[in-house]
C-alpha cells in the first residue's frame, strides 16, 4: 500500500496565511519517515490533511490510488496527536474510548505500559503521559496501515519515551505499518525513521 | 455535614416537593374553587378562609392554588414541548448544512426580535384564546434562547477531537450520538427545561390577566389578579396581595431549583 499526497495546498481561511503549497509525498508502507521543520510549518496541518481530518483545497490525498476520504468506517490511515486529553472524551471511562478501535491484543496494552487499573479511570484520573499510550494503542487497530505521529513523546519523561517506541518499532516492523513521525529532536527522528522529509517552502 | 452542595441538593429537593403539593393540592382542589356561597362574601383572611372570600364567596385559598396548579400544568406541558423544538432545531441547525443553519438561525432572530407578550398575544388571539392559545402561545415563544444553546453545543461537539477520532475509528453515527453527545446535551436539556417554567407561568398569568388566555370560568391566577383589580380600591386587599405573593414564590422557586441545577451539575459556574 502507497499513501501519497500531490500537489496538495492549504489554508484555513480565505485571506489566512498559505499553509501548504503544492506540497508532495509519497509513503510505502514499510518505511518510517520523519518530518521536519520548525514551528509553525504546517507539519500538524499535514499529516491531519494525510489522515482525512483536513480536505486539502487542492491536490490529492490517495491511498492505494483511492482517495482517503472514500474509506468508510475504519480508517487504514492513523493520526496519533500531540495532545490526548483533547481527543479523549472526559465523559467516558478509557476502556470504553480505547475500546472504539476494535479488540485489541494483549500485546499492545502490555507493550506501551498501560495498567489493568487504569482502563477504570476517567481520563481526568490520569496524567498526559498515561493519556498518551492509550491514544498510541487506540491508533493500533487491526486494519491500520499507516501511522501519523505527533509528536507523541513529548510529554513523556526520556526512559518512558524509549520504552514506548522501543515498543513501537518492533509492532509497526512485525505489522508491516508504515510511520510518519515528526519530533523537534533530530536525535529522535534519525533513531527511529529510514529517511525524512523537510517542510521548508513557506 | 452541611456543605454547599449539600444544601444546593436540600434545597432542590425542598422546591420539588413544595411545587408537586402546590400541583397535587391544586387539582383535588378545583371543585372548591368554583364553589358558590353568597353567605360568605368578601370576607377577610381567618381560620376558615385562609385568603379570605371574594364577590361570589369562594374561597380564595382553594382559587389561588388551583390556580397556580393550572399554571404548573401549563408550564410543564409547554415547558417539555419548548425544549423538545429548541433541541429539533438547535440540532438540525448545526449538523444540517449552511442552508439550513441560516434559515433556523434567521428565525431565531426573528422571533427573538419581537416583543415576546406582543408575540404571545398574537399568536394565542390567532388560535382562538382558551387553553389552546395559551398552549400554542407560549410554546412558540420560548424555544429560541435553548436552541441557540444546542445549536453552538452540538456544532462545538461536532469539531470535538474525541468524536472526529472515534469518526475515524469507524465508529457508526447512532453510537456517536448516543456515547459522545447525547450525555453532553442531557444536563442542558434539563436546565433549559427547568429554568423554562418560570417564564412559562409568568407569561400564562399575564396573557390570562391581559385578557387574551384562559377563559373566566378557569381558577387561573390570571383571572383572579384581574377580577381583584375591581376591589382594590374597596379595600379588599387580600384578593390580590395573597395570590400574587403564592405567584412570585412559586416563580422564585422555580427559578432556584434551575439554578441549583446548573451548580450541581457544573460546580464551577458558583463562581459566576
Amino acid at each position: 500500500m502507497i499513501l501519497e499526497a500531490n500537489d496538495i495546498s492549504f489554508r484555513y481561511h480565505i485571506g489566512s496565511a498559505q499553509i501548504l503549497s503544492q506540497f508532495n509525498i509519497r509513503l510505502q508502507r514499510d518505511e518510517r519517515v520523519g518530518l521536519v521543520a520548525p514551528s509553525g510549518y504546517g507539519k500538524t496541518t499535514l499529516l491531519k490533511i494525510l489522515a482525512g481530518y483536513e480536505n486539502a483545497d487542492s491536490g490529492s490525498v490517495l491511498l492505494d490510488g483511492r482517495p482517503i476520504q472514500d474509506y468508510k468506517g475504519y480508517c487504514p490511515v492513523q493520526m496519533i496527536f500531540q495532545h490526548p486529553e483533547t481527543v479523549l472524551n472526559p465523559r467516558l471511562k478509557l476502556a470504553v474510548s480505547l475500546k472504539e478501535a476494535g479488540l485489541l491484543p494483549r500485546r499492545i496494552l502490555d507493550g506501551l505500559g498501560i495498567e489493568d487499573d487504569w482502563l477504570t479511570r476517567y481520563p481526568a484520573e490520569l496524567s498526559g503521559g498515561e493519556l498518551q499510550r492509550f491514544c498510541i494503542a487506540r491508533a493500533l487497530g487491526e486494519q491500520t496501515v499507516f501511522l501519523l505521529a505527533d509528536e507523541i513523546s513529548t510529554m513523556l519523561d526520556l526512559i518512558t519515551q524509549a520504552q514506548i517506541w522501543d515498543f513501537l518499532l518492533k509492532e509497526l516492523e512485525m505489522r508491516h505499518i508504515g510511520l510518519l513521525a515528526v519530533s523537534h529532536t533530530m536525535e529522535l527522528i534519525q533513531r527511529l525513521t529510514t529517511r525524512t522529509v523537510t517542510l521548508d517552502q513557506r | 455535614m452541611m456543605n454547599r452542595r449539600r444544601r444546593t441538593l436540600l434545597l432542590l429537593l425542598f422546591a420539588i416537593i413544595f411545587l408537586s403539593a402546590i400541583t397535587i393540592a391544586g387539582a383535588m382542589l378545583e371543585e372548591r374553587a368554583t364553589l358558590t356561597d353568597f353567605t360568605q362574601k368578601n370576607l377577610p383572611p381567618d381560620r376558615t378562609h385562609l385568603f379570605g372570600t371574594d364577590f361570589m364567596g369562594r374561597d380564595m385559598f382553594a382559587r389561588t392554588i388551583s390556580g397556580l396548579s393550572l399554571s404548573i400544568r401549563i408550564g410543564l406541558l409547554t415547558a417539555l414541548i419548548s425544549t423538545l423544538i429548541a433541541f429539533l432545531l438547535g440540532t438540525a441547525a448545526a449538523t444540517l448544512g449552511k442552508g439550513v443553519d441560516a434559515t433556523i438561525s434567521w428565525l431565531i432572530d426573528l422571533t427573538m426580535g419581537i416583543p415576546h407578550i406582543l408575540l404571545l398575544i398574537l399568536i394565542s388571539f390567532a388560535v382562538g384564546k382558551g387553553f389552546m392559545g395559551v398552549l400554542i402561545g407560549i410554546t412558540l415563544s420560548h424555544w429560541m434562547s435553548l436552541a441557540r444553546i444546542i445549536r453552538s453545543e452540538v456544532m462545538q461537539l461536532q469539531h470535538s477531537g474525541y468524536i472526529r477520532v472515534a469518526e475515524k475509528l469507524g465508529v457508526r453515527k447512532a453510537l456517536i450520538v448516543q456515547r459522545h453527545m447525547l450525555p453532553h446535551l442531557m444536563p442542558q436539556l434539563m436546565i433549559g427545561f427547568v429554568l423554562l417554567f418560570p417564564h412559562a407561568i409568568l407569561h400564562e398569568a399575564s396573557i390570562t390577566f391581559l385578557g387574551f388566555g384562559l377563559s373566566p370560568e378557569q381558577p387561573a391566577i390570571g383571572i383572579i389578579l384581574a377580577e381583584s383589580m375591581r376591589y382594590l380600591t374597596m379595600g379588599y386587599w387580600w384578593l390580590a396581595a395573597l395570590p400574587g405573593l403564592m405567584l412570585i414564590i412559586t416563580v422564585l422557586l422555580f427559578n432556584l431549583a434551575g439554578k441549583a441545577l446548573v451548580k450541581l451539575n457544573n460546580p464551577a459556574s458558583a463562581h459566576l
